[in-house]
């Protein structure tokens, strides 16, 4: 496993568009939250923008800013390093120089869990800074009533990498692909989701779309008060947490699954 | 021993069939180069054999399976173009090449040498010639002492200077005792550092074996005069020319012996003309080339 990171991280390490995506995510992740400060009024509901910085509150705000970031940024990374060695035919010669297409899978795959972990690391660090420094008396207890988002969190960034994996590995074609991903989880499935599947079936299964799982993994704090929001629907407006866990799971698999079956499939 | 063996390949793309049923076998120490037009279906079967392409059927054998299933590692190979990662300097990429063959070698240095990059070996490689690139993908094709390189057209695209040092390097592979497999439609190429050849067109292999067999032992002989008329009938009453060409300047007649050579001048100066133009020389590669794959047109 040592040796696939190794060899991702000699291929990547210097890769100018992979630094500048990582470097925006460790930038924004800490800092976007303090738009907070800007929040005038508050809405009723949160009562004082000290929410946005204290524990416990601190994990879902921060891990709404990260959904954003990792969709946006690390997304964007697990594409790239699929549509990069597909332009520069690195990966036809990876081939040809001895890997086996699941080698040279596996080591991707080992890459985005890693990425994955590393990003939940930087958020669970950054997370506890802020609420330690912004909550009166701070204890550990009161810190650690997060953990559950951290785990959610990982899930979260397997479910776009794994996504963005896929998206690379069919389309293959870079800024299409890159394309095809934003516009998806932007505009598509909540397209297909509210025009069509509502339409059909107007009850929970339409949450059930794979990106709409996976962001609800960390949800915008605010859809806690859905009530508050007018709505037509007559259902939850967010997925329970245990069932966003089981479809992002699911989904992961599935999303890596077929990207082998296609990089299996088709010639290079 | 026995490098590869291809077995009755075939690979359709759609309706093309860009591979009917090849057969080829490459011996340890050869230097075996593919000929064939473009579109023969050199790159088809190079990719095959490599594992980038899927054949739809036939099969093929490398090592005679001594390395069991992936014995790509033990070769080195470029395929059409050299592919790196542009942002990465020259021994960057190498070290890439050698991670992915498990090489523990410390040769890199010596290689980078070898190709004549050392002086540049920091250099990124998006700031290299063609010439450059090509050199330090056939330096890639090295990492690992692979028992078989691979060359896809080694030299297209290069100006003159970039072609003779690309030559010079694969020149220097092919006398070091590796096995070299080249595909080629640049005949001169072939014939100055080929052992064997097979020349393929349309997916079909039209001839096979060491270049001296392909070759045949016919003499050519170019001769010119002031009266090309008058040469012409000279030329017509000699029985052992077995084709007169007309070319612009001279006639150029394909003898079975070259002691016919002096034959033909002599007849000449005898009848009342004196060449303004002779040369001898065998028949070459590309001529045969030409031949065979006209047959077959």
């Amino acid at each position: 496993m040592l040796n696939y990171l190794k060899l991702e991280y000699q291929k990547f390490g210097n890769n100018a568009v992979v630094n500048m995506l990582l470097a925006m995510y460790m930038l924004f992740l800490p800092t976007l939250i303090f738009i907070g400060k800007q929040v005038q009024p508050i809405p009723p509901v949160l009562l004082s923008n000290d929410v946005f910085f204290e524990f416990p509150t601190v994990w879902e705000w921060m891990g709404f800013a990260g959904n954003w970031l990792v969709f946006f940024c690390l997304g964007f990374v697990a594409v790239h390093i699929i549509t990069s060695e597909v332009s520069n035919k690195t990966m036809r010669q990876a081939v040809i120089n001895g890997q086996t297409r699941t080698e040279f899978f596996i080591g991707k795959v080992i890459f985005i869990v890693t990425l994955s972990f590393l990003a939940t690391v930087y958020f669970a660090l950054a997370t506890f800074v802020i609420g330690w420094f912004n909550t009166d008396s701070p204890t550990i207890g009161l810190a650690l009533e997060g953990w559950p988002a951290i785990l959610r969190y990982f899930l979260m960034c397997l479910g776009y990498l794994s996504f963005g994996l896929m998206i690379g590995i069919v389309i293959r074609r870079s800024g299409i692909a890159v394309l095809t991903f934003w516009s998806y989880i932007l505009f598509l499935e909540p397209a297909i989701r509210w025009l069509g599947h509502k339409k059909i079936f107007n009850n929970e299964t339409m949450n059930y779309w794979p990106m709409n799982a996976v962001e609800d993994l960390q949800p915008f704090p605010f859809y806690k008060f859905a009530s508050f929001i007018p709505s037509e629907v007559k259902f939850d407006f967010l997925l329970d947490y245990k069932v966003a866990v089981i479809l992002t799971c699911f989904y992961t698999v599935l999303f890596i699954g077929l990207a082998y079956w296609s990089l299996l499939k088709k010639d290079m | 021993m026995s490098v590869l063996k291809i077995n009755n390949l075939h690979k359709n793309y759609g309706n093309i069939h860009a591979l009917n049923g090849l057969n080829l076998e490459v011996e340890a120490g050869q230097v075996y180069g593919i000929l064939g037009p473009n579109g023969s279906g050199k790159t088809t079967t190079l990719g095959i054999i490599l594992g980038i392409l899927e054949q739809t059927s036939g099969s093929f054998t490398w090592f005679d399976n001594k390395y069991g299933d992936n014995p790509r590692r033990r070769i080195g190979a470029i395929l059409e173009t050299p592919n790196f990662y542009p942002y990465l300097d020259a021994i960057s990429n190498l070290k890439i090449v050698q991670r992915i063959k498990k090489s523990h070698n410390d040769d890199l240095d010596e290689i980078l040498r070898k190709i004549n990059l050392y002086e540049r070996r920091e250099s990124k490689f998006r700031t290299f010639s063609l010439g450059m690139k090509q050199r330090l993908a056939i330096g890639a094709t090295l990492i690992g002492e692979p028992d078989v390189v691979i060359f896809d057209e080694p030299t297209n695209g290069l100006d003159p200077q970039g072609i003779a040092e690309v030559r010079t390097t694969l020149q220097d592979i092919a006398d070091s005792g590796k096995t070299v497999i080249m595909a080629s439609h640049i005949l001169d190429e072939v014939e100055k550092i080929c052992s064997h050849v097979a020349i393929i067109k349309k997916g079909n292999l039209l001839a096979t074996g060491s270049v001296g067999s392909i070759l045949s032992t016919d003499t050519t002989v170019e001769i010119g005069a002031t009266d090309m008329n008058l040469l012409k009938n000279i030329l017509s009453n000699i029985s052992s020319i077995k084709s007169a060409i007309d070319r612009p300047g001279f006639i150029e007649c394909s003898v079975a012996n070259e002691d016919q050579f002096e034959n033909i001048v002599k007849s000449c100066i005898d009848g009342g003309i004196v060449p303004t133009h002779i040369i001898k020389r065998k028949k070459r590669l590309e001529e045969e080339f030409l031949e065979i794959t006209k047959e077959t047109a």
